[in-house]
């Protein structure tokens, strides 16, 4: 059976609440979320819909690895992505779990001990799509170029990462909270790295399908790294009305993820 | 055939799959490290690039769905009046 019209469906729902969270924010107490969409009933859609679509993101890279034949360069990437993915799915679901029971998300929880083993497997998968692409013989940039790409974002990531992070540790929490919130915005910025260089392998690909696939996947990272950095943020300053937003992030983000994959899946047959 | 005619060909196969800009590239690259230059190819050589840009297809779209596009590719020389 075609999974194409349930992930339609869960995307849809969760861009709805992506929007429905922006609105949220912007429009404060007002009574449509004091009485209708309150912050119980966003945080469980929410829940199953992240769940659901980590899950098909999960589905869908597993896929694209076995479907790919052994001694490809790029299955070694999709099954470290997969992975990676399995770990998000996994701490999501203790964490939506505990979304949909209490209408609350719980921080630290065991499932940021989940989340913290993606990424470094995220991380190895980008930087394998990477060296898998340039041996193609595609013309998708020399290794210079990527060596230039690389050590500009890590010069960028430096410059930034003080003014960054320095508020979080000043921030009262225990040394659990602070760890975690250095360690998530910390992988992202190392996550960058390899995503700026996968950036300029995809977009010489713009108007074809490998791109459509590409440019889902890079945003939906993308949008997970936002979505860590906001976290990390609110959550330090006691800026929990801005929490909508970060749920918005990943919502977005997630959808972008499980339809890149979808896409990727297709490409490969 | 004409170099132009088998790139602009195999521009048309490709594209869909890896956008105009990357079609052309990719088979301007190829014909270049296969030494083609402007002007007529044969038959054999044309079959040379299409075997190479087939093995840079594998690593994205898996070694079946990029067999698929060489055979498409072949079509096209085909109607340029070039298959071997």
């Amino acid at each position: 059976m075609s999974d194409r019209r349930p992930l339609l469906v869960v995307a849809t729902a969760a861009l709805v609440l992506a929007a429905l969270y922006v609105g949220r924010t912007a429009a404060g107490d007002v009574s449509l979320y004091r009485d209708f969409l309150t912050d119980a009933t966003l945080v469980r859609g929410a829940a199953v819909c992240k769940l659901a679509l980590l899950a098909f993101a999960c589905v869908h890279a597993t896929q694209t690895f076995r479907r790919l034949e052994p001694g490809n360069d790029a299955r070694s990437p999709w099954l470290l992505l997969a992975l990676a993915l399995g770990g998000f799915t996994l701490g999501q679901s203790i964490l939506s779990g505990h979304q949909l029971v209490f209408a609350k998300s719980p921080f630290p929880s065991p499932a940021d001990a989940l989340f913290i083993a993606a990424y470094p497997l995220l991380l190895a998968a980008f930087v394998r799509f990477g060296r898998a692409y340039r041996r193609s013989g595609l013309p998708v940039g020399k290794l210079w170029q990527h060596l230039a790409i690389a050590a500009s974002v890590l010069v960028a990531g430096a410059l930034v990462a003080g003014p960054l992070l320095r508020p979080v540790l000043a921030a009262p929490g225990t040394r659990l909270e602070h760890a975690l919130n250095v360690a998530y915005p910390a992988f992202d910025l190392a996550l960058l790295i390899p995503l700026a260089i996968l950036v300029r392998i995809a977009w010489p690909f713009r108007g074809g399908a490998i791109f459509r696939a590409w440019a889902l996947l890079l945003a939906g990272t993308v949008g997970m790294c936002a979505g860590d950095l906001l976290f990390a943020w609110f959550s330090m300053m006691d800026a929990s009305h801005l929490d909508p937003l970060v749920h918005g992030s990943y919502l977005v983000a997630y959808a972008c993820l499980a339809w890149g994959t979808r896409l990727h899946r297709d490409l490969v047959g | 055939m004409e170099y132009d005619a088998v790139i602009a060909a195999m521009t048309r196969v490709l594209a869909p799959v890896l956008g105009e800009s990357m079609a052309r590239a990719s088979a301007q690259a190829h014909g270049a490290k296969l030494a083609l230059t402007n002007g007529r190819i044969t038959a054999e050589q044309a079959d040379a690039l299409v075997g190479k840009l087939n093995s840079g297809l594998i690593v994205f779209v898996g070694r079946e769905r990029a067999a698929g596009l060489a055979e498409q590719m072949r079509g096209a020389l085909e109607a340029l009046g070039g298959a071997p």
